[in-house]
């Protein structure tokens, strides 16, 4: 059992017209702002960065998001299997599969399987539901989208175990008479499966189907609450307990050679959280994506800020607040992990306390306009100087049982 | 003004009953039963006036089966089964959808059709979409900055309650109206099967039909029963924006009914 880290980088296109000039970055910002020759170099440094990240023993996530210049990696397949031929040992992580936004399930799951079978197994599924602003993008209805991703991830998993085929699906979402998928998966019974929450009720349902939970940068304290979740999930329905390699935290991850040098690159980040507030709120907020009733409460509290709103410590920062915070607080937080190699496996170290284990670091290394060389010392450091050092005194010891995780909070 | 529950296979209905006269069955728009009670309260001088929320707005309920506008136009078809008298159906924007949905089907007890801004049809190309996209314009009021026109009238500040009406009413829209986007491609063929006298009701300023054709084009679809009116300086929204003036046209459009009527009955009598 060793401890995982995950290169993550969105492939953002970053050469928009600054915010003045252009107040939106998504769904409707015409695609003659994207220059197809700067496309092209960003696509070589992101995929020279995943093959340095093969190189250097690291694992590697993409993710896909659409009509936007956050995020150019429009389709994960595709990354998934330019990776899978140009890695030889990186487990290649998709975090993953908008299931209600792709209308055909059966299409995902021979996706995946070909990926896996190409890779020799390397292959790790992520199944999302998207986010709210690619609903006007994919034109993918924002109503039953809970419904819609269960019953597709359902059909998925049984097109990949099902080796007796053809077989028939009539569900209320997606209807197929001949599901008998080539290529099947290369491992068995299939590839692990990845799912991102944000919230502590969604990693119950996680841990009842055996899927891995992954929460992405929303602190030290909400992720200990959801992977508490899962864990009393499991304990209730007397399944055995969770392994490390069951959770997965991404933060905001830059290994500098000194504390200083790190903070002052890890500063990027601001420039791709706001670009992250560009996004029109007609677009983050479409009705049938959350309860009513939750819906109409997030308007009617808006004269009232500060008087309902809780304090920090209870909920995630808002992108706002990410933008607009000092980097020492992000960090004491959890949404960054930057500085020299010792003082980012101390926060390492603090943080798997802190959530009671993981196994996972889904390490967003590269944001913004941060280079390819920057990146590539940063994965160095963190591959040689870090990890190492953590595996050995820390995450080995206690996933044996033989270290007592003393949380920082 | 009364209210009462019925349920029709799953589909609890919440209705209001309101004013005395020849029955009507107000069928509402995307925003609900919320923003329009005046004009109802002015339909309400003429009428005996039915106004149900659909499925899935206000308290009614919606069973899982009902996923199209096609399926609220069938528990509407139950629904006109139970009314007594001969009824005028009057339906606004989505309501007006519905309405002819269930006028394809239905003529028995049916007098008149009032299609006030119908929505339902596509009369522009593959390129050339009929209806504003209000979610790249921003929904609605929730917001609290009306892009549209029609949502002139409606203060920005709502009280918790019409919040929360309107958010489970954008939620019914997005559920119905997403794919195809506010209409139904083969609507426009049924439309002639519709065979009651029918006026098609528009505004002016109407900014959220795009085709300056559209209400015309709805109304020849349907037969040369059917009229089309214009009200001037009006937006989409004409029960909100001015009910006084559309309580008016429908009173004139029934009273040539009523008088049509009565001249058949005189020759049917006269005949005897």
């Amino acid at each position: 059992m060793t401890f995982r880290a995950w290169v993550f980088t969105e492939m953002p296109y970053p050469y928009l017209p600054p915010a003045e000039m252009l107040p939106v970055n998504r769904t409707v910002v015409p695609n003659r702002f994207y220059d197809p020759d700067t496309g092209y170099q960003l696509y070589k440094n992101y995929y020279d960065i995943y093959s340095a990240a093969d190189s250097l023993g690291l694992d590697i996530m993409v993710n896909e998001h659409h009509s936007t210049a956050t995020c150019t990696n429009s389709v994960v397949p595709l990354s998934m299997a330019i990776i899978a031929r140009e890695t030889s040992s990186a487990r290649i992580l998709a975090l993953g599969n908008p299931l209600s936004n792709r209308r055909d399930p059966v299409r995902i799951a021979e996706e995946m399987a070909t990926v896996d079978v190409i890779s020799q197994g390397r292959a790790e599924v992520g199944f999302v539901r998207g986010v709210p602003m690619e609903h006007s993008a994919t034109n993918s209805s924002p109503v039953d989208t809970k419904e819609r991703f269960w019953e597709a991830a359902d059909l998925i998993v049984k097109a990949w175990t099902t080796h007796d085929g053809p077989f028939s699906w009539e569900g209320e979402y997606f209807h197929h008479r001949q599901v008998n998928i080539w290529p099947r998966p290369y491992q068995q019974p299939h590839p692990p499966v990845w799912v991102p929450t944000l919230s502590a009720q969604s990693a119950g349902e996680l841990a009842a189907r055996g899927f891995n939970v992954a929460t992405l940068g929303n602190g030290t304290q909400q992720c200990g609450l959801i992977f508490d979740a899962y864990r009393s999930k499991c304990e209730e329905l007397n399944l055995a307990s969770p392994r490390p390699e069951q959770f997965g935290y991404s933060p905001f991850v830059f290994v500098g050679d000194t504390d200083e040098r790190a903070k002052q690159e890890v500063e990027k980040i601001r420039r791709w959280v706001i670009e992250l507030l560009r996004t029109p709120k007609q677009f983050s907020d479409v009705p049938g994506l959350v309860d009513a009733r939750a819906r109409a409460q997030s308007v009617s509290g808006q004269g009232s800020v500060g008087k309902s709103e809780p304090s920090h410590a209870d909920r995630p920062l808002s992108l706002y607040e990410m933008a607009y915070a000092p980097i020492d607080e992000l960090i004491r937080l959890g949404y960054v992990m930057a500085g020299n190699p010792d003082t980012v496996f101390e926060q390492l170290k603090s943080f798997h306390d802190s959530v009671g284990g993981f196994g996972n670091l889904l390490a967003m290394m590269q944001y913004s306009t941060m280079s390819v060389e920057s990146v590539h010392q940063s994965m160095e450091r963190l591959a040689n100087d870090v990890l190492p050092r953590f595996n050995s005194e820390v995450f080995e010891p206690s996933a044996r049982g033989d270290r007592e995780m003393v949380s920082a909070n | 003004m009364r209210k009462r529950f019925d349920d029709l296979g799953g589909a609890t209905l919440e209705i209001t009953e309101s004013g005395s006269g020849d029955p009507l069955l107000f069928l509402h728009g995307e925003d609900g039963l919320e923003f329009c009670r005046s004009f109802i309260e002015g339909l309400s001088d003429h009428f005996s006036v039915v106004a149900p929320h659909h499925p899935g707005w206000g308290s009614s309920v919606r069973p899982r089966y009902v996923t199209t506008v096609r399926d609220i136009s069938d528990v509407y078809d139950e629904f006109l089964e139970n009314m007594q008298g001969r009824v005028l159906v009057v339906g606004v924007s989505l309501g007006a959808w519905i309405a002819a949905e269930l006028m394809c089907r239905r003529r028995e007890s049916v007098v008149g059709l009032v299609l006030i801004s119908p929505i339902g049809i596509k009369v522009g190309n593959r390129e050339q979409r009929d209806f504003e996209d209000i979610y790249v314009e921003g929904v609605s009021r929730l917001a609290s900055q009306p892009s549209l026109p029609e949502a002139k009238g409606r203060g920005p500040s709502l009280s918790d309650a019409e919040l929360l009406h309107l958010a489970m009413a954008e939620e019914s829209v997005a559920r119905f109206c997403w794919e195809p986007y506010m209409h139904d491609p083969k609507l426009r063929y049924r439309l002639r099967r519709i065979k009651v006298p029918t006026t098609v009701i528009s505004g002016s300023e109407d900014r959220f039909v795009l085709n300056d054709t559209y209400f015309d084009q709805f109304a020849s679809l349907i037969g040369s029963h059917a009229q089309s009116q214009v009200i001037d300086g009006v937006g989409h929204k004409i029960d909100e924006e001015a009910p006084e003036a559309l309580v008016k046209r429908i009173a004139e459009f029934n009273a040539v009914l009523v008088g049509a009527r009565e001249t058949e009955d005189l020759r049917i009598e006269q005949a005897q």
